[in-house]
Parts: structure tokens; sequence; C-alpha cells
């Protein structure tokens, strides 16, 4: 008896130990997928772009600008259409309804550095602007674009910086362009939404928006943008080329005469002079002070990286030079830079004095009263989560293009601010300018669609609404995760299995697979919840920016990737970012299905997977906000009937917010995302395609 | 044997005589006119109890300052600094690496920035030794970011007799933090309370007066109905409405902000949190009153031919008012902690955002140095509380049981 109830038991144990199969062992994708290392990995799915994006960025001669662009343009309908790599989809451009009672068109304009935050040009009317003074100031701005500076060298070869798109000065507190007169306040009144915090006010460490939206209008840097886009200078008054014994670029500005550092409080504090930017790059490239961004200078300047890893202690070697009155600074460049003052925007070349780092050691920034300015205001008050005021600086080189004497703002916090909030703040005079939001009602009604209702963005309804078009500087893309090590789920009917996981990443190699999401999410349907009845104003299907960069011609480099578009889907006329594409281009249901089913045909008939292993499961990190799902749903639905019995989509939705950012940005935890874009850190077509190249900046989010 | 015994009896009497001396001397040393003056405080009863409290209290303080700082030494030490920009650092120089993870956790009693590692118990002694009242000097900017060498004088080494912390989202001294947001956050608190009691006393007393009449009705259904109203719906329906300068308010000019420099604009918070509170004391008081009305003591009086509001207002309310009482410097205090929602939505620099804006950021030290201000506060309270109402009340004595 015992014994054959042993038998029993030892049959059954046998029995479920075979019928459970192995414990669900470690799975790496790279190894799994059939790759030594995860370096091979990223060759074998970048590779053929990074060819095409090295063949373009090895042409730095600046003659040969219209061959670069043709030759980056290949590179990026490549990596969009061809390889299917990433699936560009929204930028944050379009019209948006506008009231104000600030003059527009005045103020520096720019997609990259720190210009669009700059307020040193901001003209405060009494009265909110109409649309006849609109169109007036606009003529007066399309006339203006022609004219171009003096680019003839004077007799020691200076380039002058001067800015050709000068705004006029005030008479009495009158300010006349376009054939109006404005009669003008001098305080400007804004909200803000973020506290300065983390590195504060320290400008040669900081990375964050909310933290150099205050110091660029307290710290000028060499050149800034004008208000047609084009680099003029600031602290610098010209500059010039030349190369130096060796052969290197060097790019050499002069600055202007009189140029003073002040506190916060006004008192004066010392002469501004070029060692002030050698002060600066000694700062970012000595790496325990933690710089954010110190790659770009490391990018740029010849010695920098070296220096910056340690291998040597010598600052001499790095090609930052200041010349001994104090009136030059050159920079010696890694290879020849066409565009490099335009990345001269940028914290990490902002000037500081050596007293002030002296006197405020590691609390340089801290606070208000531990920075010194050189630029348009000083901030006189800071009161935390409440109150920033700015007071106008008398001692900036251009007051006289300074029309506030003062600048309020007013904090607000995201999470009691409704979307009628800014607009009844506008209304109280507690803010000098506002745009109309689509969730607002009654805001909407009132000044968009107007009593007919058929008022759009573009041209609203109120004689006070504007529409204003503004170009959108960062790109969001989908992107997939070849090489995925975090497995995290809320939902538990979601976990995968070893083979789930073999499944995932096999497909995901396969370049069809991908290009049926680059067709097949229906974007428009997620833009509704931005603006109902104009969805398309956001729609981006390239990856660079519209109005970055134009060839000498005057061609922009956007229309190059069109033009290749075209070339090759047989089109005519598409625009992948121009927002006058009134639907998508790019989203087409049954090119997605079919690339589906030639995924599907092409992995079965290689042996790779078999037929069990499809529906194939791609998780997505789903948004937390129940009002969006309904739209998020949407934007899938068409990519889920394509793919039907091909992929099941999994929405893994995040618990807090903690939980969402860190899926998103650092433990990678999705298959498939959208929620992550990139934006151009200078004026060249680099700047994106670099991105997505072998090594390059964004590749942590592909896995590599 | 009569020698020994008379021996042995002067040496008795020596002995005896040596100790009445010393007793008398004991006794006329405490009889002194001085030493009674000393000594005449710590024979009061109320003195002692005082005395009592407040060593008890400081050494929960103690005992909660050594807990808070053994639970962030739980916390894995990598929440502290950005891990890869260490694992760069020391990628290029070792040393380098390490002096920046020094200069991340030193503040929070990990190591200390000589790079010793330190034990949790280091730590808790550590910040047992910020609170004590010992002047003291701790460093806390440097030259440059190898933490070698403060900079000169306050720029660099703070001095004092109590160190909070320092925060690192806003870079600034704990107390700091506190001496600026005090004055508003005092000012609004006191405003608030002197309101609410001046309105809900009368109330409640006219409502006590008849229950079940028709002001107790009204009373009652006025109650439910502020109860009903969510807090937060309140003070945005109520932003909205009185900040608004085209509304019905606009000519009086409150605006959606705080404003410095337009004291009238206090206004508006100021009604919000004194029309939530009114139903709450006004039950209390209504409770206690109609409690005590009840009593012999005011059947005497009314049969003694006193009137009605000399009883109510006199007497009655003398009593009832004892157990409100002790509440109002627990309330006058809680303005520190407990107004995140007003000072957010009419952006008042005050002090009651500061834990809740330091817990949404990871603010460690702020929190740190919040929770030890606020437990004090708390037992400040209850302490003064108590105290308050041993003086109301003569009936309640702080006395063992003699």
């Amino acid at each position: 008896m015992k014994s054959k109830k042993l038998v029993l038991l030892m049959a059954a144990l046998l029995v479920s130990a075979v019928g459970c199969g192995n414990p669900d062992r470690e799975y790496i994708a790279y190894e799994a997928a059939g790759f030594e290392s995860v370096q091979k990995m990223e060759e074998a799915v970048l590779g053929a772009y990074d060819a095409k994006y090295q063949a373009a960025a090895s042409i730095t001669d600046a003659t040969k600008i219209k061959e670069r662009y043709q030759k980056f343009a290949d590179a990026e309908y490549s990596l969009i259409y061809e390889e299917g790599i990433i699936v560009p989809w929204y930028t944050a451009s379009g019209y948006s309804a506008s009231v104000a009672r600030t003059v527009p068109w005045q103020a520096g304009r720019s997609s990259y550095g720190l210009t669009a935050d700059k307020l040193k040009n901001v003209v405060v009317t009494n009265s909110a602007i109409t649309k006849a003074q609109r169109e007036a100031v606009t003529a007066a701005y399309e006339a203006g674009k022609s004219a171009t500076p003096d680019t003839t060298p004077d007799k020691d070869g200076w380039i002058s910086l001067a800015n050709a798109g000068e705004n006029p000065a005030l008479v009495g507190n009158k300010y006349t362009v376009g054939g109006q007169e404005f009669e003008i306040k001098n305080e400007f009144k804004m909200a803000y939404s973020s506290e300065i915090a983390n590195d504060c006010l320290n400008y040669l460490k900081n990375t964050w928006t909310y933290n150099s939206a205050h110091y660029t209008n307290m710290v000028d840097g060499l050149v800034e943008n004008n208000k047609y886009g084009a680099i003029v200078g600031a602290l610098a008054e010209s500059y010039k080329i030349s190369r130096d014994s060796d052969g290197n670029q060097v790019w050499s500005f002069k600055l202007r005469d009189g140029l003073k550092w002040v506190d916060n409080a006004g008192n004066e504090k010392g002469d501004l002079t070029a060692k002030d930017f050698v002060n600066s790059a000694k700062y970012v490239l000595d790496a325990v002070n933690a710089s954010g961004t110190a790659n770009l200078v490391t990018g740029f300047v010849k010695g920098a990286e070296a220096y910056y890893k340690g291998e040597t202690t010598d600052f001499s070697t790095v090609g930052v030079k200041a010349s001994d009155d104090g009136k030059v600074i050159s920079y010696t460049m890694v290879q020849d830079c066409p565009y490099f003052n335009t990345v001269l925007t940028y914290s990490p070349y902002l000037p500081v004095h050596e007293d002030c780092l002296k006197e405020f050691g590691t609390e340089f920034g801290a606070t208000v009263d531990k920075i010194w300015v050189c630029g348009a205001f000083r901030v006189t008050k800071h009161e935390n989560s409440s109150t920033i005021v700015y007071e106008k600086n008398q001692s900036y080189w251009d007051k006289e293009h300074v029309y506030v004497d003062k600048v309020t703002q007013k904090f607000y916090s995201s999470a009691v601010a409704t979307p009628e909030t800014t607009r009844l703040w506008y209304a109280s005079g507690e803010i000098d300018s506002f745009s109309v939001s689509a969730q607002d009602e009654a805001g909407w009604k009132e000044y968009v669609a107007g009593a007919d209702g058929k008022g759009t963005q573009k041209n609203p309804a109120h004689n006070e609404c504007n529409g204003i078009l503004s170009v959108g500087d960062a790109t969001y893309i989908g992107y997939f995760n070849f090489n995925r090590m975090t497995y995290e789920y809320n939902n538990k009917d979601y976990i995968k299995s070893y083979d789930d996981k073999y499944a995932t990443t096999m497909a995901l190699l396969n370049k069809n697979f991908r290009l049926a999401f680059v067709h097949g999410i229906e974007v428009e349907e997620y833009f509704k919840r931005l603006s109902p009845t104009e969805p398309y104003n956001y729609i981006m299907r390239g990856y660079t920016n519209r109005e970055l960069v134009k060839d000498e011609a005057g061609k922009d480099y956007a229309d190059y990737v069109d033009d290749v578009y075209n070339q090759k889907q047989g089109t005519t006329g598409v625009t992948l970012t121009g927002i006058n594409a009134l639907k998508d281009p790019v989203f087409d249901a049954a090119k997605a299905k079919s690339y589906f089913e030639a995924a599907k045909a092409e992995l079965i008939a290689a042996g790779t997977l078999k037929e069990k292993d499809f529906p194939i499961k791609i998780d997505i990190i789903g948004t937390m906000s129940v009002s969006v799902q309904a739209y998020e749903k949407a934007m899938y639905a068409e990519l889920e009937e394509a793919g039907k019995g091909i992929i099941e989509l999994q929405y893994n939705i995040p618990t807090s917010d903690d939980q969402d950012q860190d899926w998103g940005s650092i433990s990678a935890n999705y298959d498939f995302s959208m929620w992550s874009g990139w934006g151009p850190d200078y004026a060249d077509p680099n700047t994106f395609l670099h991105t997505m190249a072998i090594d390059g900046d964004m590749v942590e989010m592909l896995g590599f | 044997m009569e020698e020994n015994l008379q021996k042995e009896n002067n040496f008795l009497s020596k002995c005896k005589s040596i100790a009445s001396k010393i007793s008398e001397g004991w006794h006329n040393f405490w009889n002194k006119p001085k030493v009674k003056k000393i000594v005449k405080p710590f024979k009061n009863q109320t003195f002692v109890y005082i005395v009592k409290r407040v060593l008890s209290s400081c050494f929960t303080l103690i005992l909660l300052v050594a807990l808070v700082a053994l639970l962030i030494r739980l916390l894995p030490e990598t929440k502290f600094y950005d891990v890869k920009h260490y694992r760069t650092l020391c990628g290029k120089d070792e040393l380098m690496g390490e002096r920046y993870r020094w200069s991340s956790l030193y503040q929070y009693g990990f190591v200390d920035f000589e790079g010793n590692e330190r034990s949790v118990f280091y730590s808790m002694f550590q910040q047992i030794y910020y609170i004590l009242p010992i002047p003291k000097s701790i460093e806390y900017a440097w030259a440059d970011a190898y933490c070698k060498v403060p900079l000169e004088g306050a720029a660099g080494t703070w001095t004092g007799l109590i160190y909070l912390g320092r925060s690192v989202q806003r870079k600034e001294f704990i107390t700091d933090m506190l001496v600026s947001g005090m004055g508003i956050s005092m000012k609004v608190s006191l405003i608030t309370v002197f309101f609410t009691y001046l309105i809900s006393v009368p109330f409640g007393i006219a409502m006590a007066k008849k229950p079940g009449g028709i002001v107790d009705k009204i009373g009652n259904i006025f109650i439910v109905l502020n109860y009903a109203i969510p807090a937060l719906v309140f003070y945005l329906i109520m932003n909205r409405v009185l900040g608004d300068s085209n509304g019905v308010f606009g000519e009086l000019d409150f605006g959606f902000f705080y404003d410095a420099e337009k004291p009238w604009s206090l206004f508006p918070p100021i009604f919000c949190v004194v029309f939530l509170s009114i139903p709450g004391v006004i039950i209390w008081i209504r409770r206690f009153m109609i409690d005590e009305l009840s009593s012999d003591y005011v059947k005497f009086a009314r049969s003694k031919g006193l009137s009605e509001n000399r009883i109510m207002y006199t007497h009655v309310l003398r009593n009832a008012c004892v157990p409100l009482v002790r509440n109002i410097p627990g309330t006058l205090l809680g303005a520190f902690v407990g107004s995140y929602y007003i000072e957010t939505i009419w952006t008042i620099p005050g002090t009651g955002r500061l834990l809740t804006n330091a817990l949404q950021t990871f603010d460690i030290p702020t929190i740190q140095g919040l929770t030890v201000v606020y437990a004090a506060i708390s037992m400040l309270s209850f302490l003064l509380g108590d105290i308050v109402t041993v003086f109301f009340d003569p009936r309640i004595k702080i006395t063992s049981s003699n």
C-alpha cells in the first residue's frame, strides 16, 4: 500500500514538473535575437541609416550646403519611411487664438536656444490689440524681412553683427510700428507655473526651462536671435572666421565697449571682459561641477572633450582663448562648423566673472542675490511659489530697446488652474495676454467661434483675438524598444512569457512590421483633443522642424525632405512639415494592413516565428488620465484593426506620475512609446538626425 | 563600668548634638529669605507641572528627531545623487566621483565630508546635536565643488543655536523659510480665529437659548449645508467670484491673488476659512451651553431672579468655554501646517505650503526640519491649551491627589 502511494506521489510530481515547463528564464533581448552584443544589434538596426547620416554629416564645407542638406534629407527619409525606426507625429505648432495687450512680432524668435523666453523686447499696450492693428504690424514685419545685414568685412576682417531688423525706440510713451501708434504701459504682467528649483539660477549647470526662462533675462550671451530668427550680436558686436596654424577653424568675437556686471540689487560689480567667457568654459568643463550642458561644449570646441574626461589638466589645450586686452574671445573648432554661432545662444556659453564665482562658490546661482547680471533685467523680488519681479537694468547695453521697466510674474499651481483661469486673469488685468483653450467652452465661443460658430483658430471671430502661427520646435516621435530590459506590469493579464518576449523582439526587428506602425496610427484622432475643428494643425510627419535652416537660395531644409518623399512615394505636393496640409498624408490603413501581412509572411517563411506566436503582444504605456484615454484608443483603433490577428496592443497604465516617468524615460518599460520628443539645439539638421545615429543622443530610448 | 558607660554617654550625646546642629543648620538654610524666594516657584504646582511637561516634550522631540534620521538612513543612498553622473566621474577619476558622492550625501549623515562612512547612530546623534540649543557652526557652501575650503564668514558657515537643515530645492535654511513665511501665516490665522469666534459664539448662544426653536432650526440647516460644501470647491468658487474685477464684487478690487500692497486682497481667503470654520465652533458652543443650562446652578440663578442674558453671558458661557479654549492655541498654530489650499490658490507666501511642497519635490532636509518644527508646535499647543484651561476653570487644578 505504502509503496503504491509513494509511486503515485512521485509520478504526480514528475508530471507537474514537466507540465509546468521551464520556469521563466531570464530574457536578454539581443542574445535571444542571436546577436553577440548590444552594439551588434544596434549596428544591425541603425546601420543603414547611420551610413547615410555619416555621408551627410561629413560634408562640412560651407560652400556645399545644398549637397549637405540633400544628403541629410535622404538620410531623414530613410530613417522614417524606409527603415521605420521612428514614427514622427506631433509638433506643438499651428495656430493658437491669442488675446493680448502686447504688440506682436517685436520679440526675438527662435526654435532653439534661450531666445524664446527673453522679455527684453516686450511692448505692453493699454488695450488689446485688434485685428486691424495686428495686420498693420504684420505687414511692416513682412516688409522688414528683406532687410539684409551688411556682411562685408571691415579692414581687419571683422563682420558686423548689427541687427538689420532692429525695433524702433520709444518716443515719450509711444511706440510706432507699421503706421500704428501704440500708447504703452511700462509694466508687464504674466503668470508662471513652475518655480525655480534644483540647479536654480546656476546657468552653467542647469538644463531646466523653468530656470532658464529667468536667467536668460539676467545674463546675455555673445549673440541672440532677432525677430526674424537671424543671429545678431548681443554682447558681441562683430565676428570673424579664420584658420589657426594647424588649419582648424577659429571663430572670434569682438565684444562691445563699456559692458558691466551688476548684482540684482543694482550695485555695480565689475567689467565684463573676454576672460569671463573663458571662466565659464572652465567651470563647465570641470567634470566635478556636474554641468548638464557640457556636451554642447565638448562636441564643438577643440580639446574640450580631453579636458572634460580628465586626460589633461592643462586648460590651455582647450580652444577657448581671450585676447590680452579682454576685447576678443576665440573658439577653436573640433571640425569645421558653419552653424557654430547658433550654438552660442545656449547656457554654457554665457559669461561669468571670476569674482562672482569666488564670492559664491558652490552657492552660485542658488538664490537671486547670488548671481551677477549683465542682461536686460534684474530680479528684485522672488517670493517662492508666489511672485517674481524683474526691474530694468539701467546698465544694460541695449536698454533703449527694453520697453518695460517692470515685469511682475505671479505663480499659479497647475493643480488648481482650470481652462478658463488665464482668460479670467486677463480680463481682470492680472496678466497681459493669454491663449484661448479648446477646453474653455465659454471663452472659445466668445473669442474663437463667435456667435455664428464659424470662427477658427486661424481666423477667430472676436476683433481682439488673433490667430498666431507658432512654429513648433519640438518634434514628438514614436519609437520601438529593440533591446527591452524591464518588464513591469500593473495588470497581471499582460504578463509576457519568454516566448511572447521573443516573438515581440523578432517582430520589431522586421522592417515591414515597423513601417505598418508608421502608416497605421491615426494621429488626427488624438489631436481632436487639442482642437476639435482643426486637428491637422499639429501633424508632423518629418523629424527636423520647418524654419530651422534655409540654404543660400532661401529654400527651407524641410522642403528638401518633402522633395525626397514626393519623389520616392510617387506623390506630388505632399508636405511632411507644413501646416497647410489639411489632412495627414502618411496615415493609410490599407497600407498598414499590407505591411503587417508582409511582415507576418516574412517571419513565418524564415522560420523565425510560427503561426502560434501571433498575435504579437505590444506593450504601450497607457495614459493615466481617464479623459485622454478615449482619444488614445481612437488613435490606435485603425492600427489594431489593420493588425487584427497579427498584433495585440496592451495598454500598460502606470499608477502614479513617478512610475509614468520612470517607465517612459528611465527604465524604458515599453515596446512602443510615443511620448518623447526632441527639440533643436542649433540651426542645422544635424541636431535632430544625430539623435538616432549609432551612439546618438536618443538611442537609449531604443534600448541601446 | 561606670566610667565606660559615661564615656559612651558622652560619645552618644556628642553625636546627638552634632546631628541636631546639622539639622538646625539645614533647617535654617532653607528658611533663609533669599533661599525661600528661589525655592518658592518650585513649590508652585503649576510651575512644576509646566516644567515637567516641557521636559517630557523635549524628550519626545529628541526621540522623534532620532527616528526621522533613522528613517532617512534606511532610504537607498542612490536617491540623493545622480548615479549616472557619479559613474561617469568615477570612470574619469575615482576620487572625483567619490567627492561628488560625498558632497551630496554628507548633509544626510551617510558620510561626513572627509569621506568617512558614518553609522546610523552617528546620523541620529548628529541630528539631535543640531536641534539642541548649543551654539554651533555648520559649513554649507564651499569655494568649489571639492568641498575642501568653505567660503568665508556667513557665506559659507552657518552659526547659531538650533539648526533645522537646508532645503535642497530652494537653497534656503529652514529657519529662514519659516521666519519669512510666519508673519503672513500668523496674521491670517489670528484674524481667522478672531472672526470665527466673534461670529460663532453669539450665534451658538442664540441657538442654545431655545433648543428646538426657530433660531435653532435655521442654525441647524445652515450647519448641515455648510458641512456639505467641499472645502476646495468652495475656495475655488470664491476665488473666481470675489476676485473677478468685472464681476459683482469688482468694485472692491480683491483680485485673484494676494498682493502685499493691497491688504484687503486677504479678505477672500479669510472669508472662506471663517465661513467653513463657523459650524464647527457653533456646534460645540451650543452643545456645551445646553449641557450647562440644565444644571442646578442655573435653576438656582433663575429662581434668584437673574436675567437670562446675565446668566448666559456671565456664568454659563464661562463654564462652557472651558473645553473650547483649550483648542484655541492649537488652531492658531495650525496655520503653520494646515492652510495648503488657501496658500496655493491665492499664492500667499506663507508656511502652510512648505511641507506638502517638500514632499512632492522629495526635498528630504526640509521634510526633516519641518517634521521637528511641527511636532514641537503640536506639543506647545497642547501645553498651552492645558494651561489656558487651568486659568479659565478654577475647578481644574494641576495637583497630585492631595
